[in-house]
């Protein structure tokens, strides 16, 4: 009760205090509440903020400041598109991916469709790695040995073995790649990494709140600063060019990389995850909020696909088991038949293929598919 | 029980809890009574009947669940618990001295250029350093259950704590078993460790490091999630559902008796199958025949027949995949 008669007083008295009063338990704990709220150099406005927010969108004027209160100018965002055309994309996603469940374009029913502003880093990094290591390969060795043929002479045939063989390794790896990071600490959405990878510094354009307000969107704050976001990005890009360099090797013994970050630019994207039901089920899909375009979600499997995926592999069984034994009859021709060992080894391949994807999607809960 | 420093309140508080919360004035104080401020939670964004709807919804879409799990499950429990997690942010860096493998190579192969015959292994020393912001979360209650421990703090902001906010929702706010010390103690001991994992991505050994390992804030935050059970048929099933974020974090959930019977049934009998078509061609009944195609068809059948067997017997535990 003393902090409000305090508040009271001073605005009676014509003083205004930077605290934003909002519910009755934000004056119980004083002290602490302080930095809830922060002040827009630009309006003037009081905001509420994350207590690790460090880049800070005011929700009355738009404008975008770091919590010493500078305001940044040259930040871009991706403008959005309404919650119908984001929809429609939607559908159409699902009308890409139906397979043979026609019903799900329409009968879909969206539960959620709500565009959310994310806060992202981007920046040029230049990576220039060195490493060394060794791989191994096989040598193909001629060798002889002694044979018995079938009248019980001895003869020396020529065959091939092969040894292994180690080759030094000395390589370089150098890469100028567009990095982003969603500047949350130990955040995650569902399908927000691929959606960071679809944006495109081309779509963007100088921050106007002006354009997108009427959209509602919620606008989340950065927790990371720059300077952080530019080490991070050195030891992503480093682990990248390290798993690169080892793919191709037996041993890694030694990898060097220096990078320069050029362009660092504060973005903010707008993605949206719609939830939708379809028979009762619910379901998810991210969506690209500048495209209105779908780029990663769940697909339903319904009973009619079901039985249709285990037809296709009980047929594929069948077809995996003639293979094979087309297989085992050109081993057992004396002069072995190339046409009925191909075929064979095809057909067992694609029977097998077809059993292993019919009986997973048998199993499946729901299938995943990328816009 | 424990008394609360600020308003004098009695409340219950277990023989391991060390940060208290009081549940009467929301303060968090330790068990001396000095006031806690970093304190923090994420807001409730599903409530009580919307984490039960979502879970229902997405659990009826699991293989073999029922059809009318939305329309007959019955409630017996939902209580909302608040999770305390230590979050400390450790600037570590990290000097080392160690050993690193490299080869020397002998006897080219003449019909592979490039490629050497033997290879001799030895250690050269090697130094370096790693400067690394860590980011670490720390339960703050013992035995916790690993998939919620595991589970991402959600990405809507953060916002100090307000102990009406979850008094809203009946929520039952859990003591820290962890003191700051403690917590900070042991975030010091993961960066240590996260640090070392660096290191011995560079050096096979180490000879000796040196590590300046700075813990700097760090603040105790509460997670709220739906710990829900229902009953559907004459069993019980347990649920936890992130009450920010709706995600189903874990849920036991029920088979319908037909899956079952019909995973069972036809496992069983692409097991018989199989093992006729394997026996048949390994002559094992008579003489071989279909030697190629029983190997193959009967394996793969006998194989899926397992899997389906499996999956037609085991009870089955949900996780949504973020």
């Amino acid at each position: 009760m003393r902090n409000v008669n305090i508040t009271t007083i001073l605005n009676r008295i014509g003083l205004t205090i930077s605290l934003q009063i909002q519910t009755l338990e934000n004056l119980i704990m004083s002290d602490a509440e302080a930095a809830d709220v922060f002040k827009c150099p630009v309006c003037n406005g009081n905001i509420t903020v994350g207590p690790d927010d460090v880049v800070i969108t005011c929700t009355y004027c738009g404008s975008i400041s770091t919590i010493e209160g500078v305001e940044i100018r040259d930040h871009l965002m991706e403008g959005a598109v309404d919650s119908d055309e984001r929809e429609k994309g939607f559908r159409k996603f699902l009308d890409e991916n139906k397979g043979f469940n026609k019903s799900l374009p329409v009968k879909a029913q969206v539960v959620e469709n709500r565009l959310i502003y994310v806060p992202v880093w981007t920046a040029k990094v230049k990576a220039d790695s060195w490493y060394k290591g060794y791989k191994t390969v096989q040598v193909p060795v001629q060798k002889t040995r002694q044979v018995r043929d079938s009248e019980g002479n001895y003869r020396t045939e020529t065959y091939t073995d092969y040894e292994p063989g180690y080759v030094p390794v000395q390589d370089e790896i150098h890469t100028d790649t567009d990095e982003r990071l969603l500047a949350r600490k130990g955040a995650r959405f569902y399908g927000l990494e691929d959606y960071m990878e679809e944006i495109d510094l081309a779509d963007t354009e100088t921050w106007n709140w002006e354009k997108i307000k009427d959209l509602e969107p919620a606008v989340l704050n950065a927790e990371i600063g720059s300077e952080e976001f530019e080490k991070a990005i050195h030891g992503r890009v480093a682990d990248r060019h390290r798993s690169q360099a080892k793919s191709g090797l037996t041993e890694l013994f030694d990898c060097r990389t220096n990078t320069s970050v050029r362009g660092t630019t504060y973005l903010q994207a707008p993605f949206s995850l719609i939830r939708y039901k379809f028979q009762g089920d619910l379901y998810k899909c991210a969506i690209d909020g500048h495209s209105g375009k779908a780029v990663l979600g769940e697909i339903p499997i319904t009973t009619g696909q079901r039985v249709m995926w285990t037809i296709v592999g009980f047929i594929g069984i069948f077809l995996a088991g003639a293979g094979a034994e087309l297989v085992y009859i050109a081993m057992q021709m004396a002069e072995t038949d190339m046409l009925y060992l191909g075929g064979g080894i095809g057909a067992a391949i694609i029977g097998i293929i077809m059993a292993v994807f019919g009986f997973r999607t048998l199993l499946m809960t729901q299938r995943e598919k990328e816009g | 029980m424990a008394r609360c420093a600020f308003c004098d309140a009695d409340f219950e508080a277990g023989p391991g809890d060390v940060l208290l919360v009081c549940p009467y004035c929301g303060t968090a104080q330790t068990t001396e009574g000095a006031k806690f401020t970093d304190h923090y939670m994420i807001r409730v964004h599903f409530d009580q009947s919307e984490a039960q709807t979502t879970l229902l919804d997405w659990v009826s879409k699991q293989l073999g669940a029922p059809e009318d799990l939305s329309a007959k499950a019955r409630f017996l429990q939902y209580l909302q618990i608040w999770y305390p997690f230590w979050v400390s942010r450790v600037d570590a860096h990290s000097e080392y001295h160690g050993l690193g493998r490299d080869a020397n190579f002998y006897d080219e192969w003449p019909q592979y250029r490039g490629a050497y015959k033997r290879i001799d292994f030895f250690w050269k020393p090697e130094s370096g350093q790693f400067t690394r912001r860590h980011e670490i979360k720390i339960a703050g209650t013992i035995g916790i259950d690993e998939d919620i421990r595991q589970h991402p703090i959600p990405t809507r902001a953060k916002e100090f704590f307000s102990h009406a906010h979850a008094e809203e929702f009946d929520g039952k706010v859990l003591h820290s078993q962890l003191t700051k010390e403690q917590a900070k103690d042991g975030a010091e001991k993961i960066a240590f460790d996260k640090q070392t994992a660096l290191i011995m991505d560079e050096v096979e050994k180490i000879e000796s490091r040196s590590d300046n390992i700075d813990v700097g804030d760090t603040y105790l935050i509460h997670v709220p999630v739906w710990e829900l059970e229902y009953r559907y048929g004459n069993s019980k099933y347990k649920a936890s559902v992130a009450a920010s974020t709706g995600y189903v974090i874990e849920s036991k959930y029920p088979r319908t008796l037909a899956f079952r019977a019909m995973g069972v049934g036809f496992g069983i009998l692409m097991l018989i199958i199989g093992g006729v078509l394997i026996a048949l061609a390994q002559g094992l009944i008579g003489a071989a025949m279909y030697t190629g195609f029983g190997t193959v068809s009967g394996g793969i059948l006998v194989v899926l027949g397992l899997v389906l067997f499996y999956k037609g017997v085991s009870r089955k535990e949900a996780k949504e995949q973020m």
